[in-house]
């Protein structure tokens, strides 16, 4: 046994487990984490049971009705005051959301699990995701139009399902109230708001310009008065509306026993748990998800969806693109193909590699100063002058923050676009410079469509890199909630000057300025892993094109052309 | 070469063309055609050579701007104090001056002799604008003066008939034109301070919403009036609102006679100089109880004392003596024992300075010696610039404006000398950036890093050294957790496992590399920092059963029986070692509650705290340490696994021919040869730590602290850069510094990638030899 321990030893078989071991934890710590982001992102979509109890903890015992958020043992000696149950050393207990934060002003509790009596999930239980307040839980009691029972409260079962029914159908009416109010705000409003800050700019300009503008103003007044007649027009619409909207409430008994009245209009979606199936839970799930992809945020970012900070995401990242692109390729062409070969070439080359990995924060600092403060500020100063003292250029946005990530990203464009002219195959080539081809004519038909993918490789990676960069985006553009999206019908159409969301930035904002952390976890774990999805699949993509290029040169190399 | 060709070429088209010309015009138009497609070809061959280039250096030109961008915000702080050409203005008040101020904005200075009366005078062409008489007792004689030390402008004048007048000045009440005159917050009434004993001293101190007035006369107590308002700021527009209370309190001190009362902003002290240069700390009780606690010297050893000041912030007190020094004196207390402490000393002349003054915003002071010379000094960075002399008879006054942007003198001859000075950024000095620093509030010089944008009563604390303090922390614990791991998985892959599986294998690994950092801190921050909190002792036992298990496991496919498949076993270790990781650390989960009991009676935390003086903090080191580890992982492994597999394989075949192991082969070879490729993954590592942003910002909790201890937290360089960019003024100071630390980073990591990446270059230039 000894001797066999020695040799044991001898052969260095522990030392080879250790490495493999560092390899299986490497592993372990990805797949945890991407299951972890997975599970905890998408599985807060589902809808999930909601208990009503009796806790005897409160006094005198009351009911409770949440949802279970979360789940702990703690030793009893760590809980402040004392547990309930002295005899025990450890004890559970459950974070439960009860919502009505309106009602009750807290929205989740920490009880003892010993200390619930009479756990129910009765089906009657019902839902409501508001769009403010956050959740309400409790029973649908009777249902008002314009202050008159619709329902004799009160009655049968049977009326009981009439009311919830009834109350899906109020919802929709709702709904498409609610549609046509947002379409008049965002179309109609936003464009009588557009066309008079445009009149006080150009007002603003003929001030400044001096000299003779009396027939302008005159003019420009005449457009003010024709907006104001429209705008009045389009209050009162808005107006009937509204009230029109305001016409349902809904009554709900919730968890003390008394009756809340809740305007059917502040209701984005009611439903009960307890009572769905399978197949109605999976439709829910997806309806929830599909807001989570194409809806405004609630609540402070911490529910609804996300959409503004996708369409940021991709806007920065595609007008980043557009920058690299070129920029990146020309330099990596003229290192790889026209630099003289020599020691400054080398120091340059080492120097670019370099700067791939300088703190992105540095390069948030150089767009801070340089792009927003130094460039930003003169063009306001040239072109915006009517506007001034508030900037428009002068202030973090959307083409600040593409020029940065673009700077950022311009190394690894460089150096893939200078690593594929390189894997080209020396004997293309020469053969087709034999053949009489100039050094640019060789270049544009031959070597830059082999190195093709290998750029996009580059133009992968950097996007990759730059969906997930927020470090610099805080100090050059991204805000916690932008106010409209930086592409819409206003003219210029394309606000290059908007501040915009992102969703690494929305991660951080849920995370670290969430006034309500445990409100805003599950909507973070989602927006992380939607994050996390969409960096990882362009890398994998890189991966994947990178290998297929890899064998093709291999393929040409050893002559067997295809 | 190529005119060569075209020459040729040019000669035979010609040859051509003149025997082929008439028969076959045709084939001529072809060839000619020919040609000037060969001619564009070889323009658009050279237009993108040209094009290439230039856009190709100027591409990579404006990456390198950063740098040279970053330099050009740094350099301003450097650069000393200037002031312009002197404006010389003749006589414009007869009579010496008790009192000088200068407002720069409008270009206007008071001038208060000694009868009381004020007199503004423009400071551009020295016109007499306007006089007007302090709203003194009718009959009494101005006696003294003194300044607010809060700064708010206010000034106090006592007269012989122990009445105060509270005042102040403004350059231009209504915008638009200059109509300087005096104002009276307290209205223009004297208050009765000391009753009907000449004011033969007088102190100002304005606070949130109240004036204090400290009076001494020639003999008697010390009377202490506090006039406090409802509300209302302290400064000029505030007036008292009605209800406003009045308190009078009488000290006596004793045979103290005080001919300069100074009093600080904390209310708690009354600081009493006597004409001997003592200086005597009051401490002020609640009611008429003071007792006098510390007695110091302002008295040089050699020389005598001068003029003495209050600094701006109210705290410093700063005393220049005959032999051109000025000494900063301010109350230090430690261990509740209050004493006033010199802090610095200034040799800034040969001959005696003959006029002070100070800024209101910063710890600026101006010196003016009797020849003339003026010396510009800020404290806490202690820089000292001289930007300029006067040569004047005798300098015996000087004014500085409040924002330390025009310096006024006078001399004894009455003739006025105005400078514009240019004096951005006097609280930056390399080694206060550095060093230790004694800020006042302190009982020692220590290193601080606190900014204060919004409170200009609080001496800013620019030291880098809590930060990089802070940074290398961070990075050295990621790098403790992530070197072995990553060198550990780069040796697996790079050497024993077989290359297909290693392909799989790798870009896994380095998939962590392209998971955002944000989410990473995320979860370090709001998962990890409370799991590990709740779990320490698991993780702690996990930390030593991980290796064990793989030890165990190890020895037990050693005991296997040799039919069993070697081929499997070299190289899909990893695999077949997931479930027993697994079982490790369910283990450690369910052992902790245990072994804690056992071992540290229930509480691992409390006993970190008892045993060791441990302090634990949910986001520390050690979690930072795990998340930026992670993150950095994949960057080592990658190059390094790299450098293990591109070493040569004949090497590894020889050494295995002649009968060593492959263990013995990995750690006696290969090891060796690829070690400078490991040390320049290890470089990079580190140098992506340093920079790393989102990870500390979101997983600590960001107090720039200096404790080495792994349950503590830090602030970063990197993260206190996303914290105070985006709220400090640009062009500041502090703005500055941040680039100042913006810059530090990029040359670190510049340097530290670059050398790595000589390093490599150098093992690969190597292998190519062999």
């Amino acid at each position: 046994m000894k001797r066999s321990l020695a040799n044991w030893l001898d052969s260095g078989a522990p030392w080879v487990w250790i490495n493999a071991g560092a390899v299986t934890l490497c592993l372990a710590m990805v797949f945890a984490l991407l299951l972890l982001l997975g599970v905890k992102g998408l599985g807060h979509f589902w809808p999930r049971p909601v208990l009503q109890a009796t806790y005897l903890a409160a006094e005198p015992p009351a009911t409770i009705i949440g949802e279970l958020a979360a789940s702990e043992t703690i030793a009893a000696g760590e809980l402040n005051p004392v547990a309930p149950e002295e005899d025990q050393d450890e004890i559970e207990r459950q974070l439960l959301k009860l919502g009505n934060r309106d009602i009750t002003g807290s929205n989740f509790a920490w009880v003892f699990t010993g200390l619930l009596e009479d756990v129910s999930f009765p089906a009657e239980l019902a839902v409501l995701e508001r769009r403010e307040w956050g959740n309400l839980y409790g029973y649908l009691d009777g249902l008002r139009q314009a202050g008159a029972a619709v329902l004799p409260a009160g009655a049968s079962d049977g009326t009981g399902e009439a009311r919830w029914s009834e109350l899906h159908v109020r919802l929709d009416r709702a709904r498409d109230l609610r549609r046509e109010i947002e379409r008049i705000e965002r179309s109609i409003i936003a464009d009588i708001n557009f066309g008079m800050e445009r009149l006080r700019l150009e007002e603003r300009r003929l001030a400044l310009a001096g000299g003779d503008s009396a027939g302008a103003l005159r003019e420009n007044a005449r457009q003010r008065e024709a907006f104001d007649a429209q705008y009045a027009e389009i209050r009162l619409r808005l107006l009937e509306l509204n009230r029109q909207i305001q016409r349902d409430t809904a009554l709900f008994r919730i968890a003390d026993g008394s009756v809340v009245e809740i305007p059917v209009a502040d209701i984005v979606r009611a439903y009960r748990p307890n009572a769905m199936g399978w197949a109605e839970s999976l439709g829910m799930y997806f309806e929830r998800l599909m807001e989570f992809l194409s809806g405004n945020p609630r609540e402070a970012n911490t529910e609804g969806g996300l959409l503004p900070a996708l369409y940021g995401t991709a806007m920065m990242v595609m007008l980043m693109s557009v920058i690299v692109t070129p920029l990146g390729v020309v330099a990596g062409v003229y290192l790889s193909e026209y630099a003289p070969r020599g020691w400054l070439t080398r120091i340059i080359r080492v120097s670019v590699n370099n700067l791939a990995g300088v703190p992105s924060i540095v390069y948030g600092m150089f767009g801070l100063g340089f792009f927003i403060y130094l460039a930003g500020g003169e063009i306001d100063r040239l072109f915006y002058a009517e506007s001034l003292p508030a900037p428009t250029f002068g202030t973090p946005g959307l083409l600040w923050a593409s020029l940065t990530l673009a700077l950022l990203t311009l190394p690894v464009v460089i150096v893939a676009t200078e690593e594929g002219l390189g894997n080209v195959p020396a004997s293309l080539r020469e053969a087709s410079l034999a053949l009489g081809a100039t050094q640019f004519e060789t270049l544009w038909r031959v070597v830059l469509p082999l190195a093709r993918p290998s750029m996009l490789t580059g133009l992968i990676l950097a996007v990759a890199r730059a969906a997930g960069e927020v470090a610099p985006l805080m100090l050059v553009g991204v805000v916690k909630l932008a106010p409209s999206l930086p592409l819409d019908t206003q003219f210029p159409y394309l606000h290059l000057e908007q501040q915009f969301m992102h969703l690494g930035y929305h991660v951080f904002d849920l995370a670290t300025q969430s006034p309500n952390v445990e409100a805003a976890m599950p909507q973070a774990f989602a927006t992380a892993f939607l994050l996390v999805a969409v960096v990882t699949a362009l890398n994998l993509s890189a991966v994947v094109l990178r290998g297929r290029l890899r064998e093709r040169y291999r393929a040409m190399d050893t002559g067997a052309w295809v | 070469m190529n005119a060569g060709v075209k020459r040729k070429r040019q000669n035979e088209s010609a040859a051509n063309g003149g025997a082929a010309g008439k028969r076959k015009p045709k084939a001529k138009r072809a060839r000619q055609r020919l040609l000037r497609y060969a001619a564009r070809r070889r323009l658009w061959d050279r237009a993108a050579r040209a094009v290439v280039s230039i856009g190709g250096l100027g591409i990579i030109s404006s990456i390198l701007l950063i740098f040279f961008y970053l330099v050009y915000e740094v350099l301003p702080l450097f650069g000393g104090a200037d002031a312009g050409d002197a404006e010389i203005l003749p006589q414009v008040v007869a009579g010496e001056a008790v009192w000088l101020e200068a407002d720069s904005g409008a270009g206007v200075a008071l001038r208060v002799d000694e009868q009381g009366l004020a007199s503004f005078f423009d400071l551009n062409t020295g016109n007499l604008l306007d006089t007007e008489a302090l709203a003194a007792p009718s009959g009494a004689a101005l006696t003294a003066m003194a300044r607010d030390s809060a700064g708010s402008g206010l000034f106090a004048a006592g007269f012989d008939d122990g009445s105060v007048v509270v005042a102040g000045w403004d350059a231009a009440p209504e915008a638009g034109s200059i109509a300087p005159r005096l104002e009276y917050p307290l209205g223009p009434r004297s208050l009765a301070v000391l009753d009907g004993r000449a004011v033969s001293a007088v102190g100002l101190r304005s606070v949130q919403g109240g004036i204090s007035i400290a009076a001494v006369g020639d003999d008697g107590p010390v009377a202490l009036l506090e006039q406090t308002f409802d509300s209302g700021p302290p400064g000029l527009p505030a007036l008292p609102r009605t209800g406003a209370e009045n308190r009078r309190r009488e000290f006596f001190v004793g045979n103290i006679q005080p001919e300069n009362i100074l009093l600080p902003q904390d209310p708690r002290w009354m600081l009493l100089l006597t004409a001997t240069g003592e200086l005597n700390l009051l401490a002020i009780g609640a009611g008429n109880q003071a007792e006098i606690v510390d007695a110091a010297s302002l008295v040089p050893t050699s020389g005598s004392l001068g003029e003495v000041r209050l600094l701006a912030g109210g705290m410093s007190l700063i005393a220049a003596d005959h032999s051109g020094r000025v000494t900063q004196w301010f109350i230090v207390v430690e261990d509740g024992r209050a004493s006033m402490e010199p802090v610095r000393e200034f040799a800034l002349f040969d001959s005696a300075i003959a006029a002070l003054d100070g800024e209101r915003g910063r710890r600026v002071f101006a010196a003016v010696s009797a020849s003339g010379e003026i010396a510009l000094v800020n404290v806490t960075a202690e820089t000292v610039s001289f930007p300029g002399q006067w040569d004047s008879p005798g300098v015996r006054a000087a004014a500085l404006a409040p924002a330390g942007d025009l310096l006024l003198l006078e001399d004894v001859a009455g003739s006025l000398a105005s400078w514009r000075i240019d004096n951005p950024h006097p609280e930056f000095s390399l080694s206060a950036l550095w060093s230790e620093t004694w800020y006042e509030n302190y009982p020692e010089p220590a290193l601080v890093w606190q900014t204060t944008a919004a409170d200009d009563a609080l001496e800013p604390k620019y030291s880098l050294a809590p930060l990089t303090f802070g940074t290398l922390k961070a990075a050295l614990y990621a790098m403790l957790f992530a070197a072995p791991l990553a060198i550990c998985a780069a040796v697996f892959t790079g050497y024993f496992m077989p290359p297909g599986a290693r392909r799989q294998i790798k870009p896994l690994i380095e998939l962590m590399e392209a998971l955002p950092t944000v989410v990473i801190g995320f979860l370090a921050g709001l998962w990890l920092a409370p799991l590990v909190d709740a779990n320490l002792m698991a993780l702690a036992l996990g930390a030593l059963l991980l290796p064990l298990g793989v030890l165990l496991a190890s020895l037990a496919m050693a005991r296997l029986p040799e039919r069993l498949d070697l081929e499997w076993r070299e190289g899909w270790q990893a695999l077949a070692l997931a479930p027993v990781l697994l079982l490790a650390g369910a283990l450690a989960w369910l052992l902790a509650p245990s072994v804690e009991e056992l071992l540290f009676a229930g509480g691992l935390k409390d006993w970190l705290l008892q045993r060791w003086g441990l302090d634990y903090v949910s986001r520390n080191a050690l979690i930072v340490g795990a998340a930026m580890g992670f993150a950095v992982i994949p960057a080592i492994y990658s190059i390094a696994d790299d450098a293990i597999f591109t070493v040569p394989r004949h090497l590894s075949n020889g050494a295995l021919a002649i009968g060593a192991n492959r263990w013995q082969t990995l750690s006696w070879l290969i090891l060796p040869a690829a070690a400078p490729g490991i040390l320049s993954a290890l470089m990079i590592g580190f140098g992506r730590a340093i920079g790393e942003t989102m990870i500390v910002l979101m997983a600590t909790g960001n107090t720039p602290i200096m404790d080495a201890n792994l349950f503590e937290g830090m602030r970063s360089l990197a993260a206190n850069l996303a914290i105070e960019i985006p709220e400090s003024e640009v062009g500041s100071s502090h703005y500055r510094i941040l680039f100042f630390a913006s810059l530090v980073l990029l040359l670190f990591t510049f340097v530290i990638n670059s050398a790595a990446e000589l390093v490599r270059q150098r093992q690969r230039r190597k292998y190519r030899m062999i």
